[in-house]
């Protein structure tokens, strides 16, 4: 595999976003991860599972996060079946670039006065 | 949270088999992937929706899975990347336009790899794109352009309705004063042709010359291509005289227009500068007219009468135009303007509409078949197309660039065959023209030439077709995935399906082939029917000249018939003549067209008779019988010194007037106030106009008589061997007897029943070629798909032989299934046909459209050039090596 730039895959769309979010902490699988973007964010973001898969599958293509059939060692009573997925190092600075650029999206929206407060 | 089907609830169940229908929306290799995580996952969502609010809530979710799995499977088909759009450097955006020129490049040099598949593709595609071109550019010239004068839809010509109910175009200048400024038309401009005999040249010749008003030019909305237009003055008595020219003649006489500009006209009794030229393609009234001189409204009328054309107001309500019309009608006192109409200015022959269309049709069947031809190559090429795409897309190719390069492969293909396909239309269109009957170019007031519009349609077609065949292979590969595609099986799925298409429009090409075939043959027929009609007189050895005798030097009857009897004097003393005389023309086309009539003998009415019969009758001279090989039934034909009123008639003519008995000696005439005439004898009947008889079989023939000069003279020579070879010797005879007498036509019986017939040879020859063409692409198409066929089978056959098939049942396989696509299209081109057979009747002569001779002849040709087409695959099946066909798979 080549080496890619990591800014050349910004901006980053929405699912693959919050997808990518979820997996920082800690490999999950498919269910799990529809989850967690739905309690994190209030369940304003849902993704489904067409949107999601379609994403993952982008996603293992492009070497921004990995399969392992392993189940981690502190995740009990699962199916052994199931496919987890977990963050490559390309995926984390992918991540971490998409996040800065909202960061400083947010600063400059603050500066002008378009938001304010802090939140 | 097992997977376990039997614990679920029936509603998740359902929803569970729904889901699994809409993954189909997800492309194959992605869907393979990921099907088991997603339905687990599916199932998770639903049973956790179930537990927490019972069965409602959870097919709600499962239905929103399911769309929005739908929807994701629609996006990830169109191309787009669920990632997002990604940052793009400068020199990605500028690459695509890099990309078009390389990928123009590889277009190229994937034609040229394939040279024989390219060169095929694009004669094909040439041949429809030049047949339909041609074709529809003289059916665009005949039937759809209008006049090329402005707003042609206003131009009308002005008749006049007489007492028995006949239209009339001509009118005297005191009937259309009142018209003039009546408010009924916003212009109008009269005039009225004569025939003029042109000198200076190296012989006389006979022009048509239109005596036309002098606001003309201003009234079509034209100008002269060099020098000027007719000023009011230029038509006034004492004016200097002077004249535009037809283009054509101008150049034949002149050189260049404008030469002509400054020089003279001369004809005999006048002399005319010319002042203008006008510009080619400019015949007004009518493709004859070669030049134009001025003339008041007054002038005219005092030496005859005018024909007339207006414009019509469009501000003025229809109703209100009538009124203003049937006024003017009213006040004339006389009873040859009873009433009105106005007939627009362009008419077309409904007749030559009919076969200008059949044209159309024929030439139609070649586009398609061509354009199918096109698709069915194409399409061959779609399987060895579609491992290439396919592994480009493996080794990362985006399938959008994939796809743009099948398409410009395609473009390339529909630009070379649009080129190929302009050049030979130009050539096609002149050789077509020159077949054409007089009645195409005459009616048309434009020269035909190459319309842009067909062209652009013809290409549009050949593009459409080249495009989407194109697109084929190109969109299929990048869908089935680099592991299939090089997985070594011919894919054979996709194989089936193509061969069935191609297969099928095979058996559609054969379809259209058989009918253009039954056509042609159906045409064939009736000619061969139309030439073997006895014409009731012998054409074979006559030589006929026709004299345009001048009125300026033979001022009247008296005079021409003195010159012509001594040129037939001196005829009848020239070697190898058997017989000469002279008439108003001869069969087929003579004399004068005489209608309604009210016949009548001497003991009243005759009953029976059509009151739209039309009698075509002739001036002749006593020999004229003798000289064509008309036979005398009874009584006598004319001799030297016949009284005025004595007349021979037809014997359908005479069995009508009295059906018992005989004629000679009976009077009869036209009309109750017409004088008597006297039957002197009965001659058979000929066909008046030729073998397709317009107007029934009666005909009449009178002497020569009165004081007024004839326009036409027609001297009949009957040969004693061959006519071609006397009439040379007679063109110089009467040349030298008559030097100032224009010859406007000599030909052999034969040459004029030739063009009588010109009409029906030129449908013949058009449709006879584009059948040929036609049979020749089908059987083109056939051995392509026939041969893909065994390329695909070759494993299957060299089974077949390896266990004890021979080399010729293996070939009679072959043979066999292409006469299955045969029979198909057989059935099919016969239905085709039956469905057109009323059309068909219409254009031909006393032959029926299922004639069994000509059905049969058409089926065996269609198996026959089937056979030959599949000879060549059958071969190579049967000499397939069994044992390496099988070592290949």
């Amino acid at each position: 595999m080549s080496t890619v730039d990591p800014e050349d895959l910004l901006p980053l769309s929405e699912p693959v976003y919050h997808i990518l979010m979820a997996l920082s902490d800690r490999p999950r699988h498919g269910y799990a991860i529809l989850q967690e973007v739905e309690e994190r964010t209030g369940g304003v973001v849902r993704l489904r599972t067409g949107t999601l898969y379609t994403a993952v599958k982008r996603l293992l293509e492009r070497g921004l996060i990995e399969e392992t059939a392993e189940a981690p060692p502190h995740i009990e009573r699962d199916d052994e079946r199931r496919r987890y997925y977990l963050l490559t190092r390309l995926g984390r600075a992918v991540l971490a670039g998409e996040a800065r650029r909202l960061e400083l999206m947010v600063r400059l929206a603050r500066a002008k006065r378009v938001l304010v407060g802090r939140s | 949270m097992s997977g376990d089907p039997e614990k679920l609830p029936a509603s998740v169940r359902l929803l569970r088999r729904l889901y699994a229908a809409g993954l189909l929306a997800i492309p194959g290799p992605a869907r393979r992937q990921l099907a088991a995580s997603m339905l687990e996952t599916f199932e998770a969502i639903c049973l956790r929706a179930h537990r927490r609010g019972g069965a409602l809530p959870s097919v709600w979710r499962g239905l929103q899975e399911v769309l929005d799995v739908l929807v994701a499977g629609v996006r990830q088909r169109l191309g787009a990347d669920p990632l997002g759009p990604g940052r793009r450097p400068l020199r990605e955006r500028i690459r695509p336009l890099a990309d078009l020129g390389t990928d123009l490049r590889s277009a190229l040099r994937a034609l040229t790899r394939r040279p024989a598949f390219a060169t095929v593709a694009v004669l094909t595609l040439a041949s429809g794109i030049a047949a339909g071109t041609a074709v529809f550019s003289v059916v665009d010239s005949v039937v759809l352009r209008p006049l090329p004068y402005a707003q042609p839809a206003t131009l009308v010509r002005l008749m006049r309705v007489v007492e028995s109910g006949g239209f009339v175009s001509s009118w005297r200048s005191e009937q259309l004063e009142p018209w003039l400024d009546a408010g009924v038309f916003s212009a109008v401009s009269a005039y009225r042709l004569e025939n003029r005999t042109l000198i200076g040249g190296p012989e006389p010749e006979r022009i048509q010359v239109g005596l036309v008003m002098p606001n003309t030019l201003d009234f079509l909305g034209v100008r002269p291509a060099a020098g000027r237009g007719f000023v009011p003055e230029d038509g006034e008595e004492g004016a200097v005289p002077v004249a535009l020219l037809e283009s054509g003649l101008a150049r034949r006489r002149f050189g260049t227009p404008d030469a002509a500009i400054g020089r003279f006209l001369e004809v005999l009794g006048a002399r005319y500068r010319i002042i203008g030229v006008m510009p080619g393609g400019f015949h007004y009234p009518y493709q004859a007219t070669r030049a134009w001189v001025p003339r008041s409204l007054a002038t005219l009328g005092k030496t005859g009468t005018v024909n007339v054309h207006a414009r019509r107001p469009s501000a003025i309500a229809e109703p209100v135009l009538q009124e203003r019309g049937d006024a003017l009608a009213a006040a004339d006192a006389n009873d040859d303007l009873v009433a009105w109409k106005l007939w627009p200015a362009g008419h077309v022959d409904t007749r030559l509409r009919r076969w200008v269309l059949v044209l159309f049709g024929a030439a139609g069947i070649l586009v398609l078949i061509a354009c199918a031809n096109a698709a069915n190559l194409i399409l061959a090429q779609a399987a060895q197309r579609e491992r290439e795409v396919s592994v480009r897309a493996a080794l990362g190719a985006a399938r959008l660039r994939l796809v743009r390069q099948s398409l410009l492969e395609s473009l390339l293909l529909a630009a070379a065959a649009g080129g190929v396909g302009s050049l030979l239309a130009g050539v096609l269109l002149p050789w077509l023209l020159r077949l054409a009957p007089r009645g195409i170019t005459s009616l048309t007031a434009n020269a035909v030439d190459l319309d842009a519009r067909a062209l652009g349609f013809a290409i549009s077609l050949a593009l459409a077709t080249a495009v989407l065949f194109g697109l084929v292979p190109a969109l299929r590969g990048t869908c089935l995935g680099a592991a299939r595609a090089l997985g070594g099986s011919r894919g054979a799925a996709t194989a089936a399906s193509g061969g069935r298409l191609r297969g099928g429009i095979i058996a559609g090409e054969v379809a259209l082939t058989l009918v253009l075939l039954l056509g042609a043959g159906l045409l064939l027929g009736s000619f061969a029917r139309l030439l073997a009609v006895d014409l009731g007189l012998e054409l074979e050895r006559v030589v006929a000249a026709d004299l345009a005798v001048p009125e300026e030097l033979y001022p009247d009857l008296e005079s021409q018939l003195q010159l012509t009897e001594r040129i037939v004097e001196r005829l009848r003393a020239m070697d190898g003549v058997a017989a000469a005389a002279y008439g108003l023309g001869i069969p087929p086309g003579f004399g004068y067209l005489e209608f309604g009539l009210q016949l009548e003998t001497e003991a009243g009415a005759v009953a029976g008779i059509d009151a739209e019969l039309i009698l075509p009758w002739s001036h002749v001279s006593p020999e004229y019988f003798d000289a064509l090989g008309i036979p005398v039934l009874e009584g006598r034909g004319l001799e030297a010194g016949e009284p005025d009123d004595s007349v021979v008639l037809g014997s359908t003519m005479a069995e009508a007037l009295w059906p018992n008995g005989p004629a000679a000696g009976r009077r009869f005439r036209l009309r109750p106030d017409a004088p008597w005439l006297t039957v002197v004898g009965v001659v058979g009947d000929v066909r008046s106009e030729g073998p397709v008889e317009p107007f029934g079989s009666m005909e009449m023939y009178r002497p020569f008589s009165g004081d007024r000069p004839t326009f036409l003279l027609t001297l009949v020579v009957r040969a004693e061997g061959d006519p071609a070879a006397l009439l040379p010797a007679v063109r110089d005879l009467v040349r030298a007897a008559a030097p100032d007498v224009p010859i406007e036509r000599i030909a052999t019986g034969g040459q004029l029943l030739a063009d009588n017939l010109r009409e029906q040879r030129f449908q013949l020859a058009l449709v006879g070629v584009l059948a040929l063409l036609a049979a020749l692409l089908a059987a083109f198409g056939m051995f392509g798909v026939i041969s893909y066929v065994v390329s695909r089978r070759t494993g299957e056959l060299g089974v077949r032989m390896a266990v004890g098939a021979s080399p010729r049942s293996v070939a009679a396989l072959v043979i066999g299934s292409g006469l299955r696509l045969a029979a198909a299209g057989v059935v099919l081109g016969l239905g085709l046909a039956w469905m057109l057979r009323r059309f068909m009747r219409t254009i031909l002569f006393e032959i029926e459209p299922g004639n069994p001779l000509v059905l049969t002849a058409v089926i065996a040709a269609a198996f026959a050039i089937t056979l030959a087409a599949c000879l060549l695959p059958a071969l190579r099946a049967a000499r397939l090596d069994p044992a390496r066909t099988l070592r290949l798979e």
